[in-house]
């Protein structure tokens, strides 16, 4: 019921745009993996993380994560828009040989 | 040849001017709209259940009395889910429409999506309509569903299309099928040719959001995308090989380009192997996008297998009632006084002996929309709005929380103002169950007639 999509368009661009450089990209999810303070709050089920190198993107759906759904929610972000603006604010340590 | 297909429309409610500019500002050969959201069929279904001639998107109406002419003299056929819960009420007011302006399209209309009635009897033909996100056994809502939809798929809009019709309305379809419908019309795709059905899926996801493609809405470097204004909504141009190309109208605002493109098209995707429509299931893991010159982004390699046996149904059913309220603290000390307010609020409900699910306090401005989360909150901010919502099963007690809030502008701390219009009243919540039918078990129906 809950789900809502997270798309990293622009950090991924830069940083996905050759093979080695997908690396840096991985750290992001990690971060996501040890759940930044702002999905703590929020997400009550697991993350889907999807891979498409081949674009240089990224595809997260974080599952329980609306208070009941864009309908039921009592936030004024009921249907987290700005979940999306929120991980992209998340620093990611590069790691050294890679370029962004 | 390559077929043009514009969308003109992004939801029930998107902005009116844009079918009308994709009309106006260059050739197209197809105009989509997508008037559908989740949420939008238990809308119309209080109108319908008011008045049994309503229940479909009437701005469809209004904007074809404006450009039905247009699109006849243009030969740009239009095709839309507008029909909502009332397929057969849109048709005929578009043939009313047409006899008035002495026109004579050809009207078609697919329904049969609309199973509220079936759902027993197709229960017991073998369907099992359990939740299938959560797992959930029907039996929690059975009593409670207000409308039934299936996504129905392309076939039943091809059909129209290969009756001739100028305008097409349809009840609950896929996003996509008012998309792949013209192209294998078009092309004489066929629906073993899985790669091409999922290019065209793609093709119809693209254009589903609207200006979302095209620039708005935009996580990108959204302050340097001119025209805003005046948004040039998506196009597709889609080869016959299932090439495709996102563009716009040169004349139009926005921006197209790989990151606008590449958010519409994860946009409400989940597993990017296994996207599921009707006809097919796309797979886009191996697929190329590219800048092929200004505002136009090519898109290829878009894998397909075999569909599913199954069509999504779409259920809606009320389930308790929410409202809320918000109050405006000004400077100085607003963070302050907003706390107050809230502290208030809450032992006032707890006297009132208020009976609720769950209550949440904001405050907007500070830390409303990321919490603890928010970097650098200010320590006295210049102002505070304090937003209060609560939902629960007794809509009484709902619309007791929202007769305390006014009283806080005189009774509270300092310089409260009401912020927003009205005494706040319990709103239904509607809430959304996914289920999965067998498409044997469901019959569209297809109908196209001639005005005049």
């Amino acid at each position: 019921v809950e789900v809502v999509k997270v798309v990293l368009v622009r950090r991924v661009e830069v940083a996905g745009r050759a093979a080695e450089q997908f690396v840096g990209v991985r750290l992001v999810l990690d971060r996501l993996g040890a759940n930044p303070v702002f999905l703590s709050q929020r997400l009550e089920g697991h993350v889907d993380r999807y891979e498409i190198p081949n674009l240089g993107a990224l595809n997260f759906v974080l599952h329980e994560v609306l208070d009941g759904g864009g309908i039921s929610s009592l936030r004024s972000d009921a249907q987290g828009k700005a979940l999306c603006e929120a991980l992209l604010q998340i620093d990611v340590e590069v790691p050294e040989g890679v370029e962004v | 040849m390559t077929i043009r297909i514009a969308n003109g429309q992004g939801f029930w409610g998107d902005w009116s001017e844009a079918p009308k500019m994709q009309l106006r500002n260059g050739p197209i050969d197809y105009l989509t709209m997508d008037y559908l959201a989740e949420i939008t069929m238990s809308i119309m279904q209080k109108q319908k259940a008011k008045d049994p001639d309503r229940g479909y998107a009437r701005d469809f109406i209004g904007l074809m009395d404006d450009i039905m002419e247009e699109c006849l003299e243009k030969d740009v056929t239009v095709i839309t889910n507008a029909g909502g819960l009332n397929p057969e009420s849109c048709q005929q007011a578009l043939l009313e429409l047409a006899e008035s302006k002495g026109l004579s399209p050809k009207i078609g209309m697919v329904s049969g999506d609309n199973i509220i009635d079936q759902l027993d009897e197709l229960e017991e033909q073998g369907a099992n309509f359990d939740n299938y996100d959560t797992g959930e056994s029907f039996d929690k809502i059975r009593d409670e569903v207000a409308t039934a939809n299936v996504y129905l798929g392309s076939p039943p809009i091809l059909e129209a299309l290969e009756d001739d019709a100028d305008i097409i309305v349809t009840g609950r379809c896929t996003d996509s099928s008012i998309v792949i419908a013209p192209l294998l019309y078009e092309y004489g795709w066929d629906y073993d040719q899985h790669d091409l059905l999922a290019s065209g899926m793609i093709a119809g996801h693209l254009l589903e959001c609207g200006g979302q493609a095209t620039g708005g809405n935009y996580e990108g470097e959204w302050q340097n995308i001119e025209g805003l204004h005046k948004l040039g909504y998506p196009i597709a141009e889609v080869d016959e090989d299932g090439t495709i190309v996102i563009t716009k109208h040169d004349n139009l605002g926005g921006k197209v380009e790989r990151g606008s493109v590449m958010q519409q098209l994860l946009y409400e995707v989940g597993d990017p192997s296994k996207y599921i429509a009707p006809e097919v299931i796309a797979d886009i893991t191996e697929a190329e996008l590219e800048e092929v010159g200004e505002n136009r982004v090519q898109f290829t390699g878009v894998k397909g297998k075999p569909p599913t046996d199954t069509y999504k149904v779409s259920m809606a059913y009320e389930d308790g009632y929410k409202s809320e309220a918000s109050l405006a603290y000004a400077w100085p000390n607003a963070l302050e006084k907003a706390k107050k307010g809230e502290e208030l609020l809450r032992k006032r409900f707890e006297e009132m002996d208020l009976e609720y699910e769950k209550i949440n306090f904001e405050y907007l401005g500070y830390n409303g929309i990321y919490g603890e989360a928010t970097p650098n909150p200010p320590d006295d901010p210049p102002e505070v709005i304090l937003r209060a919502a609560l939902r629960g099963p007794n809509k009484d007690d709902i619309n007791r929380f929202g007769r305390e809030i006014a009283p806080l502008v005189f009774r509270g701390p300092a310089c409260a103002t009401a912020y927003g219009g009205g005494r706040p009243r319990a709103k239904p919540i509607i809430q959304y169950w996914p289920a999965l039918v067998e498409k044997d078990l469901v019959e569209p129906n297809v109908s196209v007639k001639e005005a005049g």
